[in-house]
């Protein structure tokens, strides 16, 4: 993948952290919003109405 | 236990004075939009002025519809929202009112400088370096005001909407800082840090997450607060809300290189742009859906209600943008649209459709609710949303038309595919002239409806009471077990256990031996673990996101850490490596001084709006412009040249083509040369001198950026560049064309003369 950049010294992990972090919470995030309990997210989704 | 009551009353008259301003740029930039439109049509629209040609009204255009008409409407969206859904007013007064007064001066200056030719030459960072700190600052007084008002919040949750929000106000500081990074060469002049390639990968980082995160998220806030308010039901389903926010963060930030597909950009990054683009889909259309699924039950209102017609044309024209960046993203698909109008009808099928239709619905929803009177007529806002819609349509299908046509008859070939079908450009441009005809068309109905939407709003406001929102609130103090500290945000077992496994991948991954072994083992021991705790500890795992929720300052850390990763890992390898050895087999030379100074004519003027400099890696390319462009030969261009379209042709191998008096006469009549040309007149470079003066100053910047220019006196530069330009006059005056040897003309051709000559190859002879 990475066969036309000439790499000097250890940079080429900062990718490789990046792409692993940026997974890692993602995966994290969007799994618990999935799992989100019914009352939290309808009470969320009623936040635009509580100033009326 | 409930503190005491307290009434709180909003600031409004910051959100009203974003609003207009919003209505009166919209109207300058589509103004200047219809207008740049009837100059591809009509030479003559061009003045025959430098600075109401094409070149310096389209940044115009550009610059006043995202950042003077999306940006207004945004922050009177944002700020209105915001102080609702946190139950608080705007933190500071003076900070409001001083990002209003701030960001409108910016628009002035802008509106001044682009005409006057004083730009960077990158596309929507064209803004001259002391206004890009001003940009800088009055963004960070954005920034103050609204964490500072999230500081003082009444309500403990945070809306999904200030989610985008907070991913806006840092991902845009980030990418506005990286791409504006320059030194300056004179108070009006500077050059970017950035050269050639990686110029070319920080520029669409930037260009197209300002499409993300100025036109994009902020927008998508306001989607998910009034939508909801319009349609008197809550969000369809606010668990795809949160899904939609966390998929776009971390995939929209790595897209940017599809904007440089078949380049020389190297191929990782390409594949990179693309993957990423085409797993935007998904939680895009999530996203549509997710707001037109708002609508159920109150479709019927699609009838009567304008603003529920313009959120639902609106979220739909979203939908529709969506669905063809990723398709625009396929590698085969950008060979045939790529550089043609094909790109120019998707833009603005968002910008118009998207951001237009969901400003005017916010308008319309705004004015009875900041003025206290009814909208003057509901009959206009239905006419404006149809002009607005038939305009869309209109102008969205004849670029549609008008790209694929020329794209196809650009790459049309005969004889076994040895010989192009059209080889002369003007022939495809002659092909599409009814469809640029039917785009200002388009436009002209679009800008009529907005202009309708003015008048219809201003009569509504016209002696009208403002009025302030106001809400009673029981401020409760955070909890110890609501807050969540710096400790909390890093050492909870959530985030141990992916650093952890992060780390032991790396070793895994990037060690041999021991360290290897114990990178493979730990990863999975680790890994192993983490399941057992969520197991029996899972409830821990929940408390701390539910936490993350209250708390803006940790949930902007980890949405900051997200959209840096993206970017750290297309730009970082860039920007080590050795630009010396990114060159393929060929590098540029430098330019010789009078080159330079035509150089900065050609970014000065904006020749980047309708000529490419990139021969890309496709036969049809290589065949009507000559070899492929490599990443060497522009390597010391700083800012890069590239560009983004071609209603001209390719220029990267122009130089030594044509003779002077080609280039002369083109400059000063283009029609004299090729027939049914759009381009406009030059007539000022052969009136206006070259300005040799600053030519040391640039010389010092470009060897500080690296550009490998001797140590010349200041002598020595100014007379190798007027030595140059009297052999090109010499030239001239051969050729029966008489002008002096210091004007602007001479400069340029110099330049345009060198372009494709400058580099030599870097593979050893055999």
């Amino acid at each position: 993948m990475l066969t036309r950049i000439i790499y000097e010294d250890w940079h080429l992990i900062f990718p490789i952290v990046a792409l692993a972090v940026a997974s890692l919470i993602y995966i994290a995030a969007a799994w618990r919003a999935s799992r989100m309990k019914p009352a939290q997210a309808d009470r969320l989704a009623r936040l635009p109405f509580e100033t009326e | 236990m409930h503190g005491h009551k307290l009434t709180i009353e909003f600031n409004d008259k910051v959100v009203r004075q974003f609003m207009l301003a919003s209505i009166i740029w919209g109207i300058v930039g589509m103004l200047a939009g219809v207008l740049i439109a009837l100059q591809l049509n009509f030479w003559q629209a061009n003045f025959n002025t430098s600075w109401l040609s094409f070149g310096r009204l389209r940044p115009l255009h550009t610059n006043a519809v995202i950042f003077a008409f999306v940006g207004n409407m945004m922050f009177a969206g944002v700020y209105y929202s915001l102080q609702r859904l946190v139950k608080a007013r705007l933190a500071s007064d003076f900070l409001s009112s001083l990002h209003f007064w701030g960001w409108q001066a910016i628009i002035v200056s802008a509106a001044i400088t682009l005409p006057l030719g004083l730009t960077r030459g990158k596309e929507y960072a064209e803004l001259i370096w002391p206004i890009n700190i001003a940009v800088a600052v009055i963004w960070v007084v954005f920034a103050v005001n609204f964490f500072w008002t999230l500081a003082k919040r009444n309500e403990k949750s945070l809306y999904v909407a200030i989610w985008f929000y907070i991913a806006t106000i840092i991902t845009v500081a980030m990418l506005y800082i990286v791409n504006h990074l320059s030194i300056p060469t004179s108070w009006v002049h500077s050059y970017p840090v950035f050269g050639g390639v990686q110029d070319a990968l920080v520029q669409w980082w930037y260009g197209h997450n300002a499409v993300a995160f100025f036109l994009t998220t902020p927008i998508l806030g306001i989607m998910y607060y009034f939508l909801p308010k319009a349609a008197e039901r809550p969000v369809y389903s606010y668990r795809w809300s949160v899904i939609h926010f966390w998929s776009l963060v971390f995939l929209y930030i790595w897209a940017g290189p599809h904007h440089l597909l078949n380049t020389a950009l190297p191929n990782w990054l390409q594949m990179l742009g693309v993957t990423f683009s085409l797993m935007l889909w998904a939680p895009s259309w999530a996203g549509m859906l997710n707001g037109l699924l708002t609508l159920r039950g109150s479709w019927d209102r699609l009838r009567t209600d304008p603003i529920i017609k313009f959120f639902a044309a609106g979220v739909t024209f979203y939908g529709m943008a969506t669905f063809e960046g990723p398709l625009l993203s396929i590698k085969s698909v950008n060979a045939l649209a790529h550089y043609t109008d094909w790109i120019i009808g998707h833009v603005h099928a968002g910008a118009l459709g998207w951001n237009g239709f969901m400003a005017a619905g916010m308008f319309y929803w705004l004015v009875p609710r900041l003025w206290n009177r009814p909208l003057h007529s509901q009959s206009l806002a239905n006419l404006h949303f149809w002009l607005g819609t038939f305009g869309i349509l209109l102008y969205v299908g004849a670029m549609w038309a008008s790209g694929i046509s020329q794209g196809l008859m650009l790459n049309a070939t005969i004889e076994g595919g040895t010989i192009l079908k059209y080889p002369n450009f003007i022939e495809t441009l002659n092909a599409i002239r009814p469809l640029m005809l039917l785009r200002v068309v388009g436009g002209g109905l679009y800008l009529a409806g907005f202009v309708i939407m003015a008048w219809n709003i201003w009569q509504s406001i016209r002696g009208a009471q403002t009025v302030n929102g106001t809400i009673e609130v029981y401020p409760e103090p955070h909890t110890a077990d609501e807050k969540l500290s710096v400790r909390g945000t890093v050492f909870n077992a959530p985030i141990v256990y992916t650093t952890i496994t992060a780390v032991g991948a790396l070793l895994w991954m990037f060690t041999s031996g021991w360290l290897n072994i114990l990178g493979l083992f730990g990863t999975v021991a680790v890994g192993l673990m983490a399941f057992g705790h969520y197991q029996t500890r899972g409830t821990k795992w929940g408390e701390w996101y539910d936490r993350l929720l209250m708390n803006a300052l940790p949930f902007t850390v980890l949405t900051f850490v997200a959209v840096a990763a993206g970017g750290m890992i297309q730009i970082i390898p860039m920007m080590t490596i050795s630009r010396h050895l990114q060159t393929e087999d060929r590098v540029a030379e430098i330019y010789t001084p009078l080159e330079l100074a035509g150089r900065d004519l050609y970014v000065r003027d904006g020749c980047y709006n309708c000529h490419s400099q990139m021969i890309r890696t496709l036969v049809p390319d290589v065949m009507r412009y000559g070899d492929y462009s490599r990443l060497g030969e522009s390597i010391w261009d700083h800012p890069y040249q590239w560009g983004s379209k071609r209603t001209g042709p390719d220029l990267a191998r122009v130089g030594g083509k044509y003779n002077h008096a080609w280039h002369y006469d083109h400059l000063m009549d283009p029609r004299s040369i090729s027939t049914g040309s759009n381009m406009p007149n030059y007539p000022d470079l052969a009136k206006n001198e070259t300005d040799y003066a600053s030519l040391p100053r640039k010389i010092e910047v470009q060897r500080t950026l690296g550009v490998p220019y001797p140590s010349w006196s200041n002598n020595m530069i100014d007379t190798l560049a007027r030595e140059q330009a009297k052999e090109i006059a010499r030239d001239l005056q051969a050729q029966g064309r008489y002008v002096d040897a210091d004007r602007e003309i001479i400069a340029l051709t110099a330049y345009l003369q060198s372009l494709g000559k400058k580099s030599v190859s870097t593979v050893p002879a055999k």
